[in-house]
């Protein structure tokens, strides 16, 4: 058996097989392995439809027993856990999709109580991040890439939430001592 | 731009409701809408470039055509910051149509999504194109993802959730959720921070335990006021 590489761009290498007829097949197609960091803390993504649900729950909508059941659940477990610096519940750039809806306002409030103010970076900024670290991986010519989690936020989230923690501890203090 | 935002909205479900019934009337599979939607963000940009150049010496552009060159110019300017290639289109375009940019979660997730609701049977709904978007950035950044049913079905069926290391529940599994939540409040209740050790990862891995961080040296603490965010602890001291 010959072998014989043939290099036609970083991507592809051919390998040449001799049994009595000759074909080529693709050995490997060296695609970039793509390597994601997560947030030091566990993370959990709500998305709007939960939202809209949530807000209804506290603007006394019509809602089934379960449903209320489970949200009334879910936002007590995750305002919990944030509060204490246990979860991130981050919000993305979810207003222009619930933005001039009956309940926007609800929403609203509903997203900040769970992510206590942690926002994420708008989708194109973030989307220009991992672009940039991919176009750097590509022009080294690098076999592997890591996107990192800082890439969807400003700052640390999990510092800023820690932060807002302690503000909030201090104006419960306030409140105590007036 | 929140109104022209309401607009878009509109428009991609408009657009998308007519593609899906496009595509169900010629039988076109997943795996070529899939191929498509990957090169979807090379040629539309090609494509309103050539637009825009066109229309620009009659002053025949919106105001948010600037804003998206200004984007598209970020690009060249990172290509030219790593090349030293002015203008080189030859080089970007390779870029986005290479692997290092079919395989960036974004690109990669929202093309499996959003071909897959393009080519489905069933009609498309209002949020879906919006929560494809979000869901491209949210699965590889999050631990947990609650969404709708539909939609956590589609992600379970594609292997997505596997692949970015992500539990996707909907309302229908959300109890497991709870459970998770819960795991995370009891194993962090027994090893609770203080200000010291504020850094502790608890990433839990999929389905086991949240792995422990390695122990920080204890910093003395720099208030009175407790990490957990409850004052009664110093109220009694």
């Amino acid at each position: 058996m010959a072998t014989l590489r043939t290099l036609a761009g970083p991507q592809v290498s051919l390998r040449l097989f001799y049994t009595g007829m000759l074909f080529v097949s693709v050995e490997e197609f060296g695609m970039p392995k793509t390597s994601i960091e997560k947030p030091r803390l566990p993370t959990l993504w709500v998305d709007t439809a939960i939202g809209m649900k949530l807000a209804k729950v506290s603007r006394g909508k019509s809602i089934s027993d379960v449903e209320m059941r489970r949200m009334t659940r879910l936002k007590e477990l995750v305002v919990g856990l944030a509060r204490s610096c246990r979860l991130l519940c981050p919000e993305g750039d979810q207003e222009l999709e619930y933005w001039d809806t009956r309940l926007d306002e609800g929403i609203s409030k509903e997203f900040a109580a769970l992510s206590r103010g942690i926002w994420m970076l708008p989708h194109q900024a973030a989307h220009n991040s991992q672009i940039f670290v991919a176009m750097s991986a590509h022009v080294r010519g690098d076999k592997e890439f890591r996107l990192p989690s800082e890439i969807y936020f400003r700052g640390d989230p999990v510092s800023e939430l820690r932060k807002i923690s302690q503000q909030s501890t201090l104006f419960r203090f306030m409140a105590f001592r007036t | 731009m929140l109104d022209m935002n309401n607009e878009n909205r509109k428009g991609m479900y408009s657009h998308s409701e007519r593609l899906r019934i496009e595509n169900n009337a010629k039988g076109r599979a997943y795996s070529e809408q899939f191929a498509l939607e990957q090169r979807a963000f090379v040629n539309s940009m090609v494509d309103f470039s050539r637009s825009f150049r066109a229309r620009l010496p009659a002053g025949d552009v919106k105001p948010w055509e600037h804003l998206a060159v200004m984007g598209y110019e970020a690009y060249f300017a990172e290509w030219y910051r790593l090349t030293k290639k002015f203008a080189d289109w030859e080089g970007l375009c390779d870029f986005f149509v290479s692997d290092y940019f079919y395989e960036l979660p974004a690109t990669k997730i929202s093309s499996q999504l959003y071909a897959t609701l393009v080519t489905d049977n069933r009609p498309i709904e209002h949020g879906d194109s919006m929560d494809v978007k979000h869901l491209s950035l949210a699965i590889p950044m999050a631990h947990f993802v609650l969404t709708d049913r539909k939609m956590a079905n589609r992600i379970a069926d594609l292997g997505i959730d596997e692949e970015w290391n992500a539990l996707v529940f909907s309302e229908s599994s959300i109890e497991s959720l709870f459970e998770k939540l819960e795991e995370i409040g009891r194993s962090w209740s027994a090893k609770r921070p203080t200000n010291g050790a504020t850094t502790a990862a608890a990433t839990p891995s999929l389905g086991g335990q949240p792995t422990p961080a390695p122990p920080r040296p204890r910093l003395p603490h720099p208030s009175r006021f407790s990490a957990d965010g409850r004052y009664e602890r110093w109220r009694n001291e």
